[in-house]
């Protein structure tokens, strides 16, 4: 086992093989104030790549309502249960184990084999909400009842557990992007990678009996295009970007200014100990506690800043620039009111106004000759 | 450092215990007059044949390994007809497992030899320049040749599935859509896996050490398996001359063989396994 640096826990810990950082690392934030769960996502990913044989129960990129849905069945609170309670104080490192460091000496990772059936019930629990509604009730602030919607994709992990679990070596992260993939012909059907995701996202496809995950969109990536669950979001909460390192982090970088610099977005459950690369803007009115065992003990301050953001016309014109392109944003500015995006090589990509202008129309068109209508 | 310590006391302790018990096991493959290339095999075979009883442990060098040793004896009978040199073993297994769907895992058998016969490699899969040959008897693979590679709605009866792409119950209509498109969607068999086309009961492969073994182009071992009442009894036949010159093998001939057995009801598969810590001596007589 080799020490790795692990800037999500603030500390070092065990992994099966020495560091090394991609040159670029893929990443989406997505923002859970604005997921309506329309399931765009699950459908673009599905349509571009799992729509052939063996692959019909699955969804790389899926969105599941919580606290009650999860697919497969209860993967996270399944998870948690075997890795046991775990301790973190606010910006400290994390006191607790990883599933790395708390494996049994015959196993690689902490891990729970999902059943057959628990794959086919993707919308189980959706729109559950926590608490019960009694007759006459209504909502104040804060919320007593709630649920959120979690998108979630491969989070293209910095210390995968899917790579730590094949005996076969036949998972690997590529250096140029950091995206993992499973070498489609290397893999033998093992399935160690299915047991030892903790976010159960490499799946086991029965008619070519091999496993598969999500690539990450990879050929569109490498043309400078965002993945198609980020290009066909609907609500626009998402953008994909590189993210850098803490001590390397640029601050005109979309994606490392929401999680470095704002420190808005979170990835979920770090304590597993993965250095995942999905991250998330909290769901500010869903319960605190729920939340804190998600995104960890700097939920609190994540969405007090989220809730700053009137005041602050930087991070309001990235938040229009998501949705605005289908391309990958490099870098962004962000100059008297209006929003900037720019390419690998600092060219404009597209320029977004922070408050659309207000248009006022007449309501008889004298060019249609025709009465305006106010439909919605 | 705690996990390592934990698998190389493991190893010791087991390498003592098996020092200290008595007679080696040696296997001895006495001349037949059938031609052990033609199958199946007829029970009169093995009726010389000496049972030789293996002693398998759970794997203990690389993770994931079981947490226990699920077949500690093997049954082992060998003969030879002058070309073709056969093995049959049996062992306790009281569900039969032949792996079809999400979780199920296939029983299995193998046998390994040294990938050149003057050698002895290490026992365990072999090592860097130092290659072993197995032969790998699987449940599953069997379905395969008996029964064709099962299909989707083979597994899942009530699968439910509107269109997959390029797959038309009236291709004419929209042109002539080749394989080649509709294989895109099969990422395992568009990139040539081996795994994701139909297999024969017994896969060839060489190997350089864990997690490293790859299959023979050309294969022409052969078996087959029979489960009844808590037991498997498989035939592993192969020539004489192996593919590319491979572990090649002649009356006459002291060899050493490995022996490996998977039950997949318990989920074994790849290193969860029960296997032989040592060589054992092959004879092929005259």
């Amino acid at each position: 086992m080799a020490k790795v640096q692990n800037w999500q826990l603030r500390r070092e810990m065990d992994y099966p093989y020495e560091e090394s950082r991609p040159k670029k690392q893929w990443c989406i934030v997505f923002d859970l104030n604005k997921c309506i769960a329309c399931q765009t996502c699950s459908l673009a990913c599905k349509t571009t790549w799992t729509s052939g044989k063996g692959q019909e129960y699955m969804f790389w990129n899926n969105v599941e309502t919580k606290p009650y849905g999860g697919y497969p069945l209860a993967w996270d609170m399944r998870v948690l249960e075997k890795l046991g309670r775990q301790d973190w104080q606010k910006n400290q490192p994390y006191a607790g184990k990883t599933i790395y460091e708390a494996a049994d000496p015959t196993e690689r990772v902490v891990h729970f084999s999902p059943e057959e059936d628990d794959w086919i019930y993707p919308n189980n629990g959706e729109d559950d909400c926590f608490g019960e509604v009694q007759n006459g009730e209504h909502i104040g602030l804060p919320h007593d009842k709630w649920f959120f919607y979690l998108p979630r994709t491969c989070a293209h992990c910095t210390y995968p557990a899917c790579l730590a679990a094949c005996p076969r070596k036949a998972i690997y992260k590529r250096a140029e992007d950091g995206i993992v993939l499973i070498d489609q012909s290397r893999c033998k059907g093992y399935g160690e990678c299915v047991k030892a995701c903790p976010y159960k996202k490499s799946m086991y496809n029965p008619h070519t009996r091999v496993s598969e995950k999500c690539v990450g969109c990879y050929p569109a990536v490498e043309e400078g295009y965002q993945p198609m669950c980020v290009q066909n979001c609907i609500g626009k909460i998402r953008i994909m970007g590189f993210i850098n390192p803490p001590w390397k982090a640029r601050d005109d970088n979309p994606v490392d200014y929401l999680v470095h610099k704002k420190g808005i977005a979170l990835p979920y459950y770090p304590q597993l100990g993965l250095e995942p690369n999905i991250y998330y803007i909290p769901p500010i009115h869903a319960d605190r506690t729920y939340l804190t065992q998600m995104f960890g003990p700097n939920v609190d301050d994540a969405i007090a800043e989220y809730q700053r953001l009137k005041d602050d016309p930087v991070a309001q014109g990235l938040l229009v620039l998501m949705g605005s392109t289908d391309r990958i944003i490099h870098s962004f500015r962000v100059r008297q009111g209006k929003a900037y995006a720019y390419d690998e090589k600092g060219n404009e990509i597209v320029h977004v106004p922070l408050t659309e202008p207000l248009v006022r129309r007449e309501a008889f068109d004298l060019v249609q000759l025709a009465t305006r209508n106010n439909t919605p | 450092m705690r996990q390592r310590t934990t698998t190389w006391s493991g190893v010791l302790l087991v390498a003592l215990s098996w020092s200290a018990t008595a007679a080696q096991a040696e296997i001895v493959a006495q001349r037949v007059r059938t031609d052990l290339s033609k199958a199946p095999l007829d029970e009169s075979v093995w009726k010389a044949a000496p049972v030789v009883e293996v002693d398998m442990v759970a794997q203990p060098m690389s993770v994931p390994m079981p947490a226990s040793t699920r077949t500690a004896v093997l049954k082992v009978q060998a003969v030879h007809d002058g070309q073709w040199l056969a093995l049959r073993m049996r062992w306790q297994d009281d569900e039969r497992s032949d792996g079809v769907g999400l979780t199920h895992q296939s029983d299995a058998v193998a046998v390994q030899f040294p990938g050149r016969t003057e050698e002895v490699p290490p026992v365990f899969m072999g090592g860097p320049r130092q290659p072993v040959h197995i032969l790998h008897w699987r449940a599953a693979n069997q379905v395969d040749e008996e029964q064709g590679k099962p299909t989707v709605h083979q597994m899942y009866p009530h699968a439910s599935v509107d269109a997959y792409p390029f797959e038309f119950a009236d291709s004419g209509a929209l042109g002539d859509f080749s394989q080649e498109q509709r294989r895109m969607y099969a990422h395992g068999q568009a990139a040539g896996n081996p795994q994701s086309y139909p297999k024969t009961a017994v896969d060839e492969l060489l190997a350089e050490g864990f997690g490293t073994s790859a299959l023979l182009k050309e294969r022409r071992a052969r078996g087959r398996g029979e489960w009844s009442n808590g037991q498997w009894t498989v035939v592993i036949a192969r020539p004489f001359k192996g593919t590319d010159n491979v572990s090649t093998l002649w009356a006459g001939k002291d060899i050493v063989a490995a022996f490996a057995v998977w039950q997949g009801g318990e989920g074994e598969v790849g290193g969860r396994k029960s296997l032989t810590m040592q060589w054992i001596p092959l004879k092929i007589k005259r």
